[in-house]
């Protein structure tokens, strides 16, 4: 390829070598003769490289959710959260979470061990995602209505704080995206969150924290 | 929790999106005007939603003139003259000629969208000598192949809590390869704080420099992922540095 490609290119680079003295004589002629006739219309060309106006994209996900936590061995809590979500193409997103919760050691209480200071303690955590849309299609609802929808799997880590210390947590999940409008979605997720090293109760443990939630997400 | 704390809690994110939506209904209502281009091939296909999943129901046939409403990933929702809604695909869409009779290009430059491009938004996750490393990075392509980097790790580890704040200088001195190879050297400071159940130990700051490798693959479009090991020397104090190496896989994607 590239050896055709310089043969070919000495090869014209000869012939202009060749034909360079007539071709000069050729143009000094055709130049005198043009001389003596005026052009009558001058064009005007103009050429410029458009570049499109930016349209409206709506890449981007802000989604508020509520749902259910529970940590192993320490309760189901309530948890409420926001997500910011990237859709980079239709197949991936990247998402960025934080959310609070809470954290109980009364099974343990009952038997005379306090595990933390006090019975109810707060919990944070936060979480960056990698999404992929598994399943992508529609709902249908009705005759009349059709509901884009995607079943997607994901994947990331992220890191709990809870009684002044972080636990490193990796995250595995699969969700239901629906838009109801164009703007806005809701969401169904359920998500494990395993934390490998769990040494709250002494030994290191694996421990799952499975979350289920449920969000309302607007995109901009 | 109850839930009038989880509704204190997620106060602000309703609020949040109650102006998301105001301003998407503002937007919808302001109808400005759209890019309109002429289909210049046989026919362009619309789609019901945008992705290739959705069926295609309309042909817009070659002459005809569509209204480039809304974009979503790779796909625009178009509107003809009739009045009928559907999504093309980029490159589809691309074959159209705009009223100047220009060639239309949406997004980046050629390369399949992925040179070219300024800006870098990742996530990693990794190991920092034995102790998980989550982080964020934002890079600033000066050229495709030199960037500035920004970079934000936590470290949950087992006996105290870090933070590494950074900027680096990435270097790709072949960015057009599909494995591309790069090097990068940064500063920054490491926050060190033992966790309280420890006694007798206190928080520690130092700077940190830092050398590193690291090899990016193209995924998808303008989306990547990273393999990268870091060597950090932080000076702990002036007759101590400390070694601390880091080994991170990351995805991330062009802005």
């Amino acid at each position: 390829m590239i050896i055709t490609t310089i043969r070919h290119g000495f090869a014209s680079f000869l012939l202009l070598f060749l034909c360079s003295p007539i071709a000069v004589v050729a143009a000094e002629e055709i130049e005198d003769s043009l001389e003596d006739v005026e052009q009558v219309v001058v064009p005007e060309i103009y050429r410029r490289d458009v570049k499109a106006p930016k349209i409206d994209a709506r890449d981007f996900e802000v989604t508020a959710y509520v749902g259910i936590l529970n940590m192993e061995d320490f309760g189901a809590n309530a948890v409420g959260g926001l997500r910011l979500a990237y859709h980079i193409t239709e197949d991936f997103f990247m998402e960025a979470g934080f959310a609070a919760s809470e954290i109980n050691d009364d099974s343990f209480r009952q038997f005379g061990l306090n595990v933390f200071p006090s019975s109810q303690e707060s919990l944070t955590y936060y979480d960056l995602m990698v999404g992929y849309n598994v399943l992508p299609g529609e709902f249908f609802w009705g005759e009349n209505y059709s509901i884009p929808s995607a079943l997607y799997i994901s994947a990331g880590a992220g890191s709990f704080t809870f009684v002044d210390e972080d636990f490193f947590s990796a995250n595995f999940g699969f969700g239901v995206r629906a838009l109801i409008t164009q703007a806005i979605s809701v969401h169904i997720d359920l998500r494990d969150r395993v934390i490998f090293d769990s040494s709250i109760l002494g030994d290191d443990k694996i421990t799952n924290n499975l979350e289920f939630t449920i969000g309302v997400g607007v995109f901009f | 929790m109850d839930l009038r704390s989880v509704v204190r809690l997620i106060q602000p994110a309703i609020f949040l999106l109650l102006i998301l939506i105001f301003n998407q209904t503002a937007a919808n209502a302001a109808e400005d005007q759209y890019l309109r281009v002429q289909v210049t091939e046989p026919y362009l296909e619309m789609y019901t939603g945008p992705g290739r999943g959705f069926p295609s129901f309309y042909s817009v046939e070659r002459g005809e003139w569509v209204e480039v409403i809304s974009r979503k990933t790779d796909w625009f929702q178009v509107r003809t003259r009739k009045g009928k809604k559907g999504w093309v695909k980029r490159a589809e869409l691309e074959k159209a000629r705009s009223m100047t009779g220009a060639q239309l290009v949406f997004g980046g430059r050629g390369d399949g969208d992925f040179l070219g491009r300024r800006i870098e938004l990742g996530f990693v996750a990794g190991a920092l000598e034995s102790d998980p490393l989550i982080g964020l990075r934002v890079a600033w392509y000066l050229t495709d192949g030199i960037a500035l980097e920004g970079a934000l790790s936590h470290v949950p580890g087992e006996f105290s809590r870090s933070f590494i704040y950074s900027a680096n200088l990435v270097m790709h001195p072949y960015p057009q390869w599909k494995y591309s190879p790069y090097v990068s050297v940064g500063a920054g400071t490491i926050e060190n704080e033992p966790k309280a159940t420890l006694i007798g130990v206190r928080d520690t700051d130092a700077t940190v420099w830092s050398a590193a490798l690291g090899v990016r693959r193209q995924i998808t479009g303008k989306f990547m992922f990273k393999l990268e090991v870091r060597d950090h020397q932080a000076l702990v104090n002036s007759f101590n540095n400390q070694n601390l190496l880091e080994i991170t896989a990351g995805v991330s994607f062009f802005y």
